[in-house]
């Protein structure tokens, strides 16, 4: 299953707009085009590590603000558990 | 430059559980953690130095043009002197108003220029710029192509930094010249 479908799930609870949240793509951006509160952009990244049993530093949290950059960080977090 | 950030006080409850696992140490230092339970008021002092981060990181964003999320970049200094965020060495001057609804906290570069700073509060509606623009005198608010707001004046076309933040039910737009 593609990545970008559990983090739509994931971050369904947060978008109040659910038509842009049909219309979500790699070039989706949290805050711009979904509406998302900053203050819950912590829990979409908490929810995430508890998903994929990955730990997200700060540096990596820094880039997350759209989709394609959280499923960047998911795949490096996975690749390094998998090494 | 200035920034500002409103939180509402209801909604912050009803939406952020920040009693999560993980949750503070993602977003607060451990000192500012200590001063957060430690206080009266954990949850206001939470959203108080929250607004904090969100309206330094509005300067820092406008300098820059850079978004990105790393909110313990901010470190909120609350002394006897006022409140403060240092962004690696840059002090930026922060004052904050606290009620029953909501927290609205200010950020400026300079101290001078925060004690000049104005604040117009109106209902969050998707209408604000026409409600604001219907109700003043002398400026419009506009906004140029990259959403960064700007009062206009309407006698000479002449632009001041303004700063729009929004939260729940309330709305603040902030700049020296309102």
């Amino acid at each position: 299953m593609p990545i970008i479908n559990d983090l739509k799930e994931i971050i369904t609870p947060y978008v109040d707009d659910k038509t842009a949240l049909e219309n979500i793509t790699e070039d989706t951006d949290f805050l711009t085009d979904l509406k998302i509160n900053s203050a819950n952009l912590v829990d979409i990244v908490l929810d995430i590590e508890e998903k994929f049993g990955i730990t997200i530093d700060d540096a990596s949290m820094n880039k997350m603000l759209t989709v394609k950059a959280t499923i960047a960080v998911i795949e490096e977090k996975q690749a390094e558990n998998a090494g | 430059m200035l920034g500002n950030d409103i939180v509402d006080l209801q909604k912050a409850s009803l939406e952020s559980n920040w009693r999560r696992k993980g949750y503070l140490d993602k977003l607060f230092s451990a000192q500012e953690q200590q001063q957060i339970l430690t206080s009266t008021n954990p949850e206001t002092t939470l959203w108080l130095f929250w607004s904090m981060k969100e309206a330094a990181y509005k300067i820092i964003n406008r300098e820059t043009s850079e978004r990105f999320y790393s909110p313990k970049k901010f470190v909120c200094i609350s002394n006897t002197a006022g409140n403060f965020v240092d962004f690696e060495g840059k002090i930026i001057h922060i004052k904050s108003v606290i009620n029953q609804n909501f927290i609205h906290t200010i950020a400026s570069s300079t101290s001078e220029n925060l004690s000049s700073i104005q604040t117009t509060y109106l209902e969050n509606t998707s209408n604000y710029l026409s409600d604001f623009n219907s109700t003043s005198l002398n400026y419009s608010l506009e906004k140029n192509s990259n959403g960064i707001p700007n009062l206009i004046s309407k006698t000479n076309r002449e632009s001041h930094l303004a700063s729009v933040s929004h939260h729940g039910k309330y709305l603040a737009i902030v700049s020296s010249v309102l």
